[in-house]
């Protein structure tokens, strides 16, 4: 879902050895070293910034708060991080948020990038230089890596990296259940708020002090002023009151996020209100149906196509989920594989997914009314574990 | 957009020969670099967006996701939207349709384009996908970047954007009241930056760069982490609300449950350093003063007092900064700074401190040049605040 993002992540910003111990992160960084090895890579350059930090957080724990930050890994030897710290007074601070003892300012980029590419030369074995997420760095940081990697052969492993994170490490599913907790808690300060005083932005507020109490690093919220109609991120205050609420509240807790579609509808119903509530209505089927055909080994292109043909001629997606029933979650708000019908994945144990019931439509264009509702579940071999519903 | 900033634009595009601007952003707001597309729609996108200036004034933003196009049609006056979910077909149908020459066309805010997007602006517009050399993409393969020559014209702040900024000072200081209400013993440090940032956004602050956190030896301030308030502690606050996209800063040190007197003078007597450091600041920045003399100014008293050495990396970065979002200008209140201060500048002057004694602290206020000197934005001085 797209969001209005904050200069500066300014929540809990830690790293928390009981949940996730220094092993885990030694176990990643084998399983990176033994795809390296396979694949003939001297060294590899896994970036993240502040929006798309999956990868360099799975790696290292480190999330920038504000800027880029690259980790490299040489076959032989150990990963050094290179960090766009203010100065080096400021990489104390960097220290205990990472397991990655070696921290280097991007100060130093262009030295940096000229030493890592003579000493793949200076091995002179595969001479290729493995990068994660070429394409979200600008394109003038590039440029740089690939002057200075002249001569040598660029090996994108991206790819590798989004099919490695869509699989949750036990350590990753309770780091995930946590968020869903913190989601919960907070969703239920938003309704608890709204049923006091029907103003949603008040609601949203008191919902980010509960997750940022709580723990969570961002939190991400939109609402909507129009009965559904359309979301939108806080500008300024506004004076809103309304018998009914929708809502998207989005928390990050140590790198892993959970979102939820929530949407109150008008408690005393009266005809103006009777689109709604079918809505309403048609969205909690949706969403139940979602739920029970999110199992191991289901194709995604079948779960659309039958959430789809639920929906029926009368209501269609609302705009603000894109076409799609959702999507798979974990360290990126929003992870492929998405869960629309031009899909070719198979659900597969051990992923998580937020799934998106949010519709628009009605009987008529004069009887139109809007549900915005979702669930976030955890695909087990088993079955799966409902971690958050809109229908709790 | 505003008319000031209109006006200055468009002389400016007639002094560079352009017939457009087209300005770049790429969803991620920062405190560290200009947002174009703000600057020439007062709108903030949630995602990558251009905006697209012509010299008679016409302003067209093309924002994405196109969903998002109602709040922008609602919000930005005067100026056409278009919302689309692929913004580079959409630029390259605009571009096509207004016959826009790219040697009539400023750019500005391309160096954020990321090398995904810069392969399908390259793409749609027929272009090698690695041309050009510099420190935008593109640049000297056709494309003409003038961020140089615009981002001066945001050195100054509009009267709008000064009255948010008083606003954003504001609820700074009304956040730092609930901040000393809200520490106690056994608090996290993102429990009290929690019930801190909440609080200002009740007021209206739409964002916040806020760093907070505490030790009894602070090297310098950071993001919240998990750490418990203990007696003793040093708590600093950088408190940045922003006001619909201007920000603004207070840098403020709170002492808790200190009993040891000795401890509390010296602590008082060296935050002294501070604030007299902050006054002779305040005092050098006036009309025709170059930003570099205010750091000399500045460093004076702390020198004085022995610490000359920590008044330089890697102790201290910079004595203050620009405040965006659409514009950080006039930059870092630093030693190679020779912008020469105007009127209606605005900037935080922060003596933030390394004392080996006290570890860091923090003291710092918002200011606008005015004809006389620098005004301070806040009610009164900071003080070193003692909580028991």
């Amino acid at each position: 879902m797209i969001t209005m993002h904050p200069v500066v992540l300014r929540g809990c910003t830690t790293w928390d050895r009981d949940k996730l111990p220094l092993e885990e992160f030694q176990g990643r960084m084998n399983d990176v070293k033994t795809m390296m090895r396979e694949q003939a890579i001297d060294c590899l350059i896994v970036y993240g910034d502040v929006r798309d930090f999956a990868e360099l957080c799975y790696l290292t724990n480190y999330i920038p708060k504000h800027s880029s930050a690259m980790v490299v890994i040489p076959s032989d030897g150990d990963p050094y991080l290179i960090a766009a710290v203010a100065g080096t007074r400021d990489l104390p601070a960097v220290q205990v948020l990472t397991w990655i003892g070696d921290i280097r300012s991007t100060k130093r980029l262009d030295d940096e990038l000229n030493k890592l590419a003579q000493s793949v030369r200076d091995q002179n074995r595969h001479l290729t230089v493995g990068i994660c997420n070429p394409d979200l760095m600008r394109a003038t940081l590039y440029r740089k890596i690939r002057e200075a990697c002249h001569g040598l052969q660029m090996k994108d492993v991206s790819a590798w990296f989004k099919r490695k994170l869509s699989f949750k490490r036990p350590r990753e599913a309770a780091v995930m259940k946590h968020s869903a907790r913190i989601l919960r808690q907070a969703v239920n300060g938003f309704r608890e708020t709204f049923s006091q005083s029907r103003n949603v932005v008040a609601a949203l507020i008191e919902a980010e002090r509960i997750a940022r109490t709580s723990g969570a690093q961002d939190i991400r919220f939109l609402f909507s002023a129009d009965e559904g109609r359309t979301l939108q991120p806080f500008e300024k205050l506004i004076e809103h009151r309304a018998d009914a609420a929708y809502a998207y509240i989005a928390v990050e807790y140590l790198g892993y996020w959970a979102e939820g579609f929530v949407t109150i509808p008008a408690a005393n119903l009266t005809d103006d209100h009777k689109a709604q509530a079918d809505a309403y209505q048609k969205a909690s089927v949706l969403l139940s149906c979602l739920i029970g055909s999110i199992t191991a080994g289901a194709r995604i292109a079948d779960v659309a196509e039958g959430a789809s043909r639920l929906l029926g001629g009368d209501y269609a997606l609302h705009p603000v989920v894109s076409g799609k029933f959702g999507h798979s979650i974990g360290l990126s708000l929003s992870e492929s594989p998405s869960l629309d019908a031009s899909s070719e994945h198979v659900i597969e144990p051990g992923t998580f997914y937020s799934l998106h019931a949010a519709i628009t439509g009605g009987a008529s264009a004069e009887s139109s009314g809007n549900a915005l509702l979702s669930a976030m579940v955890h695909v087990t071999e088993s079955g799966s574990e409902v971690l958050w519903s809109s229908l709790e | 957009m505003n008319e000031q900033r209109l006006n200055q634009l468009t002389a400016k595009m007639r002094e560079l020969d352009l017939n457009c601007l087209i300005a770049y952003f790429d969803g991620m707001h920062t405190f560290l670099e200009a947002n174009y597309v703000y600057m020439l729609t007062d709108f903030k996108p949630m995602a990558e967006s251009f905006a697209v200036l012509f010299a008679d004034g016409r302003t067209t933003l093309l924002l994405t996701p196109a969903w998002d196009r109602h709040r922008a049609r609602r919000g930005v006056a005067g100026c056409d939207v278009i919302g689309t979910d692929d913004l580079f077909g959409a630029l390259k149908q605009f571009v096509d349709e207004h016959n826009i020459r790219w040697e009539e066309t400023g750019l500005l805010g391309f160096s954020g384009l990321s090398q995904r997007s810069w392969e399908r602006f390259a793409a749609s517009f027929g272009m090698a996908a690695f041309s050009g050399t510099g420190s935008s993409p593109g640049s000297g393969a056709g494309l003409n970047h003038v961020d140089a020559h615009v981002l001066p014209i945001l050195q100054t702040k509009t009267a709008e954007e000064l009255k948010r900024a008083a606003e954003a000072t504001r609820i700074a200081e009304k956040g730092f009241e609930r901040f000393m209400e809200v520490i106690r013993e056994g608090v996290t440090e993102y429990e009290i930056a929690g019930e801190l940032d909440s609080y200002m956004r009740a007021l209206g602050a739409d964002d916040n760069f806020l760093l907070m956190s505490a030790s009894k030896h602070n090297r310098s301030v950071r993001a919240p982490g998990d750490r418990r308030i203990e007696r003793g502690d040093l708590i600093l606050a950088e408190i940045s609300p922003g006001v619909e996209g201007q920000f603004s800063q207070i840098c403020r040190t709170v002492v808790f449950g200190e009993s040891d007197e000795g401890r509390r003078q010296l602590l008082k007597e060296k935050y002294g350093l501070l604030l007299e450091a902050l006054r002779q600041g305040i005092a050098a920045a006036a009309p025709g003063a170059a930003m570099s003399s205010l750091v000399t100014a500045m460093n004076a008293p702390i020198e004085a007092a022995g610490y000359g050495e920590f008044c330089h990396p890697p102790y201290m970065r910079v004595r203050g900064h620009g405040l965006g979002l659409s514009s950080i200008l006039p930059g870092d209140v630093s030693l190679d700074n020779g912008t020469i201060l105007q009127e209606n500048m605005f900037f935080v002057l922060h003596p933030n401190q390394y004392i080996p004694e006290t570890g860091y602290m923090l003291c710092g206020v918002p200011v606008r040049i005015a004809s006389r000197g620098a005004l301070s934005l806040c009610e009164g001085e900071p003080e070193l605040v003692f909580i028991d």
